[in-house]
């Protein structure tokens, strides 16, 4: 096999790779990844094994009216959450969405119906007309009652930070305290928007690069080979002899200028005569 | 050739989607602060209670107390603000709001407890040990009692505020006496009096004798007219809280309820202008003087050549009925 054979599958070789490398560089992933969730409580709940991951970088949730943020002991946060509806963020299914747990709590309207010992059957027919007055469920009395008041979430004593925002409120995860629960909530009790996490993925793409840069250096001289192949270059390589033996006065037979280094090493290198035994006798 | 294409870039499309799997949360990293309130915390409850506090003496008005102060401190705060309106002379007594040390616990259920010892509010007054509490998750801290120092007295070394101080219960055997114990044994001293056998199983205290003092004269007093002079002396121990200080021992928190009944006979009781605002009706033959006092007790650790001492007490009034 000749050299130039050899460098033409080179090139061959080298164009695969930069095809190859060219394609992996088009279709690789990127590294800064959002993941979204939509909420539908008016809570939600990171645990510490989900914020000890090196990945995340920020946290969004959203809201339609203002949003507040706490860090609390895992155990005190559990005893706040035994009240509320809650949906807990316990992890990745994929890049693109997270595996939660939602716990739904219900509690008892304080205008439901008294226990109260029932009256009479004869005030049953009374009562009816009475009951046209009563408080209803209708459309009109859920808008007259606008919900712009803040929720009584308690005493906000257990928490360790907080963060407040309107209609907003992003946290950088990284400064959070190791061991400490997350949670976020609706000032209003209405249920969040939505959830965004933002990550830093590893993706393993350090090889597309040097993959490309080799692929180019050896279509090159695969490229330099095929056009060696096709273009007779015999011509050019008569010049370039012809001018090379013009060049060189050996081939035309000159003799060397007396004295000088040429005529020296036609005749052979003389080193100086030095009677080295004759000094030692002379001390 | 077009295999080799087609085999090189499916190859490099599978490598490129190669990005790491999601991460798993696995691991759960341990809490680097265990107590059950962190400085800053502690910082916020006693800032508040003293920002609620100083509205509410401004106005001499408990309605402001809203939810930061509550339970024994409320009914002595109420009790002074009706003698200082009464009697300019006698003002509210003077609350430090800057400490110079938190004791916080690392308690896992509730009622919680939150101390603090403020810097002294005079030269010739001595620092004062608050105590707040939490009832429940949902409630905040709110200040319950208040005692200034005995004079001399020394507070143990605490836990720091990243750890907090274990709670002990009151049965707790790992002191001698148990908490219960030592505050059963100072009660009954103090019922007692100097002659009691308890004496001799704790340090002397000022505010002992001071009540023991004022019993002798009332009750000579009451005597002379034909009448009496008795303390009813009850522990709460439902209210009462126990830390655990740095060497092994015991720091008590409790509040202790003294109803002093003074009686005469064949005259009537004349109060002074400090004690007439207190007074709920009139005062005929008896009445008697109904206080909510604090009192911190030090149980030493085991091996200890050292006797349970009260580091902090005050006799608060609250009310006066006939």
């Amino acid at each position: 096999m000749t050299l130039r054979t050899t460098a033409v599958i080179a090139g061959a070789l080298g164009l695969l790779m930069l095809i190859a490398g060219l394609i992996a560089q088009a279709a690789t992933p990127a590294h800064a990844v959002v993941t979204e969730a939509t909420l539908d409580t008016p809570v939600v709940v990171l645990g510490p094994e989900v914020l000890a991951l090196p990945e995340l970088q920020r946290l969004a949730v959203t809201a339609d009216g203002g949003v507040e943020a706490h860090t609390a002991r895992p155990l005190d946060a559990e005893a706040w959450l035994v009240r509320y509806s809650a949906t807990y963020i316990t992890g990745y299914a994929t890049w693109d969405e997270f595996t939660t747990r939602t716990a739904s709590r219900i509690v008892a309207d304080s205008a439901s119906p008294s226990p109260s010992p029932s009256p009479s059957p004869s005030a049953t027919a009374e009562a009816t007309p009475a009951a046209e007055a009563s408080p209803s469920a209708s459309p009109e009395a859920t808008e007259a009652a606008p919900t712009e008041e803040s929720f009584d979430y308690g005493s906000g004593d257990l928490w360790r930070h907080n963060w407040a925002g309107e209609g907003r409120v992003s946290i950088a995860l990284a400064a959070m305290s190791p061991g400490e629960y997350l949670v976020v909530n609706s000032t209003d009790g209405g249920n969040l928007g939505t959830l965004e996490i933002s990550a830093d993925r590893q993706v393993n793409d350090a090889w597309i690069s040097p993959l490309i840069w080799i692929g180019v250096a050896l279509a090159v001289l695969g490229l330099i080979a095929v056009l060696s192949a096709i273009i007779d270059v015999r011509p050019l390589q008569e010049r370039v002899e012809s001018w090379t033996t013009k060049r060189s006065r050996i081939a035309t037979g000159e003799d060397a200028k007396a004295g000088s280094r040429r005529e020296r090493r036609l005749a052979g290198s003389s080193l100086p005569d030095i009677d080295l035994e004759q000094k030692g006798d002379e001390s | 050739m077009r295999r080799t294409v087609v085999v090189a870039t499916t190859t490099a499309l599978f490598l490129a989607g190669c990005a790491a799997a999601p991460p798993q949360a696995t691991v759960t990293p341990s809490l680097e602060a265990q107590a059950s309130l962190i400085e800053s915390q502690a910082t916020a409850v006693i800032d508040s209670t003293f920002a609620v506090l100083d509205a509410a003496d401004a106005a001499k008005n408990q309605d402001l107390f809203v939810s930061r102060v509550a339970g024994n401190a409320a009914l002595v705060r109420v009790a002074e603000y009706a003698v200082a309106k009464a009697v300019p002379e006698e003002p509210v007594s003077d609350l430090p709001s800057q400490m110079q040390g938190v004791y916080v616990s690392r308690s896992e259920s509730w009622p919680r407890m939150l101390a603090a010892v403020s810097e002294p509010p005079a030269d010739d007054l001595t620092p004062v040990v608050y105590l707040w509490v939490q009832e429940s998750v949902d409630d905040p801290y709110r200040l319950v009692s208040w005692a200034h120092m005995i004079p001399g007295a020394v507070l143990p070394a605490m836990p720091g505020e990243v750890n907090g101080a274990e709670p002990l219960p009151l049965g707790e055997v790992g002191v001698d006496p148990s908490p219960r114990k030592a505050l059963e044994d100072y009660v009954e001293y103090l019922r007692q009096g100097t002659d009691s056998d308890f004496a001799a199983n704790f340090a002397d205290d000022s505010y002992a004798q001071q009540l023991f003092s004022a019993r002798g004269v009332l009750a000579q007093a009451a005597s002379g007219t034909g009448g009496a002079y008795v303390d009813t002396i009850q522990p709460d121990f439902a209210s009462t809280f126990v830390l655990s200080t740095s060497d092994g021992g015991a720091l008590i928190f409790a509040p202790i309820d003294i109803a002093s009944s003074f009686s005469v006979k064949d005259a009537t009781l004349k109060l002074s202008a400090r004690d007439a605002p207190l007074l709920s009706g009139a005062a005929t033959e008896q009445v008697t003087y109904n206080y909510r006092d604090f009192v911190v007790l030090l149980v030493p650790p085991p091996g200890q050549e050292q006797l349970p001492a009260v580091i902090a007490a005050e006799h608060h009034i609250i009310s006066i009925t006939p």
